[in-house]
């Protein structure tokens, strides 16, 4: 039987063809919320850029266009009460009552499905050695790894290289839109956030040619739940830990140099 | 995402045996007895505090081995599933302060871990330097190597992070080393306390980099507690870890390094990031078969090493980041309108934006914190003189006390750029015959280094240092090195 995560995967779909959309329709004249603009009766802080002689002309790392930042900080914020108060205590049980080995094949079988993506995304990008490393990995990896529970790739010399849609979405020239905060994924920005919906199709995609879409509504559940508790215990970050009270600020500039590097702008 | 916060570090500090090829290997002409036996690789001191120890140089838990005790379960090294062996707790020291909205996330008390061991087992407190966390890499990493040789071991932040400042500080304005270690020191304490669990059979102490400093003011702290008022450690032994000699000075040369190196001036941090993050990305281009993990910093390292001035860049720019949080921190608090108009700071929610704030903020250094906020504000509340009080921020404030203290010693190298020249000696001197130093290392570059990590045990473990002892490199290297 058909099972919900297509209507929820169509949704997706809606999202993503309006997310490229907006991108298309470039959002390419920054504006930057001021938090200091001064009230005229207001006395200025003792220090500010125009006290400390700064050239006006002075362009900032940390200037990332977010014109929806308030919400993005409030969603920031929510992540790291969301990981305080459940994620991190189920990754805490997950690593306590789950053995390494099943964890670690829990992590191969969804890493090994993802490879598909990074093999199509790769494809797309005109990547060749890459395309050929990422479907050498899936074939290894699916036949002499089991269906992926083990990695044996790496050790025949195809590494774990990832290529997301997003990625696909800029190599194309979609500018990558203004910052934004998803719930529970973090940082991203309105291209790599279509291109993470782009990333849900094609899964789902592979899931209904594989059968593993089928079943009771709660196997779905349990896939991407365990899915997520699987990418949480193998991502060593914490929210609030970089120790900056502009962690916003650092991430936000830090992601977007990432995304900067991988997509070559 | 891990992979994300680390990028600005880790394009310099990720990658191992990089930069040492790139680098002057030579013999730096340093003559001595053990010189030659000392193995760290990277004689240049700027590049030592960037990249650290190649990994294969490490020490690893196999080469611990002959030091663990029956009683220690080592659980197996994986990278990816490592099990953490320590366990983190939070305390509440002043519940009833009020952490503004702004910092939110700070409320709910101090973070700190304890690896425990079910038996009696001697303690040893680490306290981080500047800007690290109890949960740093360093410290996580002396926490493994003490826990598995034997130890309980407690980890504490550095009083210079905002977690530690709202929640453990009593000024709430870090700077005044004494007054700092003295919120160590009840830290310390109320730690004990609760963990009445613990079974401790007799106390070790060590910290580095200001850490260090902090643990030689705590160690003064309670030998002069004779009222007993408070429950005394009397520490066995303390190991003082590249500290500085004064937090000035080294706060002056790192401030330098971020604001002196950059070309064109601070003004054009932009186009030098930028500049990185086009590289990045062009020899990502040409090297697709990367990916962009270890293995592609490793590689970038490799062909296109950094300046020794980008490398300055990079220290200076860590070091800064601690400063940005000190001057917020201090400045939130403590309304003085420094560069949050005092009027705006009630108006600070989790929801707002900081970015202007963290502008000014990089455009000042850790030295305009301790002129215009730290030093005003001590003035004013202990009466002491300017003057008195940087002399208070060395260690030569309490060179009496240090020299007699025949428990305390000291660890360092000769060329750690965070020193005036000239001040190793000084360092040496407040430590007759209890010192171990190292030609090479930087500022805690070799700190994690085989030798380095057998030394730092040794020292715990066995009778206390002497020159000429086999294990140490207890020479004068006036001028020597550069």
């Amino acid at each position: 039987m058909k099972i919900p995560a297509s209507s929820i995967l169509s949704s997706l779909r809606i999202v993503l063809i309006l997310s490229v959309y907006i991108v298309m329709q470039g959002c390419s004249s920054a504006q930057i919320q001021d938090a200091t603009l001064q009230n005229s009766n207001e006395e200025p802080a003792m220090n500010t850029l125009e006290s400390l002689g700064v050239n006006p002309d002075t362009t900032y790392a940390v200037d990332i266009y977010d014109p929806w930042e308030g919400m993005n900080r409030r969603i920031y914020n929510f992540n790291a009460q969301l990981d305080d108060y459940l994620l991190l205590p189920v990754i805490d049980g997950y690593r306590s009552y789950i053995p390494l080995f099943l964890r670690q094949g829990i992590h191969n079988l969804y890493s090994n499905l993802t490879d598909i993506n990074h093999t199509l995304n790769a494809a797309l990008q005109l990547k060749g050695k890459t395309t050929v490393n990422n479907s050498m990995r899936f074939i290894s990896n699916t036949t002499i790894g089991i269906v992926g529970i083990f990695d044996v790739a790496t050790g025949m010399g195809f590494p774990k290289i990832q290529e997301d849609f997003g990625q696909v979405l800029g190599y194309w020239g979609v500018s990558e839109g203004p910052y934004l905060v998803l719930p529970f994924f973090g940082p991203s920005n309105l291209r790599d956030t279509a291109g993470l919906g782009a990333d849900f199709l094609v899964a789902d995609l592979y899931l209904d040619a594989f059968g593993l879409n089928e079943g009771s509504e709660s196997w779905v559940y349990v896939y991407y739940g365990l899915m997520g508790v699987d990418k949480r215990a193998t991502t060593d970050f914490r929210y609030y830990d970089s120790l900056t009270p502009f962690e916003y600020d650092f991430i936000r500039m830090m992601y977007t140099a990432q995304r900067r590097i991988l997509v070559g702008e | 995402m891990n992979f994300i916060i680390k990028l600005a570090c880790t394009y310099f500090l990720l990658s191992s045996s990089i930069i040492y090829s790139a680098v002057d290997v030579a013999d730096s002409g340093i003559k001595g007895p053990g010189i030659k036996d000392y193995g760290y690789p990277i004689k240049n001191p700027i590049a030592a505090t960037v990249v650290g120890t190649p990994e294969a140089l490490r020490i690893t838990q196999q080469d611990l081995l002959v030091r663990q005790p029956e009683y220690v379960n080592m659980p197996a090294e994986n990278a990816q599933f490592n099990r953490e062996i320590d366990k983190e707790y939070k305390i509440s020291i002043f519940p009833k302060r009020v952490i503004p909205d702004v910092f939110w996330y700070e409320r709910g008390g101090l973070n700190y871990s304890i690896a425990q061991h079910k038996v009696k087992a001697p303690l040893i407190f680490i306290i981080a330097g500047t800007g690290a966390s109890y949960r740093s890499t360093t410290v996580k990493n002396l926490q493994k190597f003490f826990y598995q040789a034997g130890y309980h071991v407690v980890a504490i932040s550095s009083p210079t992070i905002p977690n530690f400042m709202y929640n453990a500080s009593s000024s709430i304005m870090p700077g005044n080393l004494l007054e700092d270690s003295q919120d160590i020191y009840n830290v310390m304490q109320l730690i004990i306390d609760k963990h009445s669990d613990l079974q401790v059979s007799e106390f070790y102490l060590t910290g580095y980099s200001l850490g260090a400093s902090h643990a030689a003011f705590v160690t003064y702290l309670d030998d002069k507690n004779v009222n007993d008022k408070q429950k005394r450690f009397r520490f066995k032994k303390i190991l003082l870890i590249n500290p500085p000699l004064s937090l000035v000075n080294s706060v002056d040369i790192l401030d330098d390094m971020f604001e002196k190196n950059i070309p064109g001036g601070i003004d054009n941090f932009n186009e030098f990031f930028n500049r990185f993050i086009h590289k990045a990305s062009v020899f990502y281009k040409e090297n697709e078969q990367l990916g962009v993990g270890k293995e592609f910093f490793y590689e970038i390292m490799k062909e296109q090493p950094p300046t020794e001035a980008e490398m300055k860049v990079m220290i200076g720019f860590v070091f800064r980041i601690s400063s940005t949080g000190m001057i917020f921190g201090a400045d939130v608090f403590n309304h003085q309108g420094y560069i949050v108009p005092k009027s705006r700071v009630k108006t600070l929610t989790p929801s707002t934006s900081l970015t202007q704030y963290s502008k000014v903020a990089h455009r000042l250094g850790f030295n305009d914190y301790i002129k215009h906020l730290y030093l005003p504000a001590f003035e004013k509340k202990t009466g002491l003189s300017e003057k008195k009080l940087i002399a208070q921020s060395s260690l030569e404030s309490i060179k009496d006390y240090l020299r007699s203290t025949s428990k305390i010693s000291l660890m360092h190298n000769a060329d750690d750029p965070i020193l005036l020249p000239g001040e190793i000696d000084t360092l040496l001197s407040l430590f007759p015959e209890r010192t171990i130093i190292y030609p090479y290392g930087g500022h805690l570059g070799n700190i994690l280094y085989q030798k380095n990590v057998n030394d730092i045990l040794d020292y715990f473990a066995e009778a206390p240092l002497k020159a000429g002892n086999g294990m140490a490199f207890n020479i004068r290297l006036k001028g020597e090195v550069k």
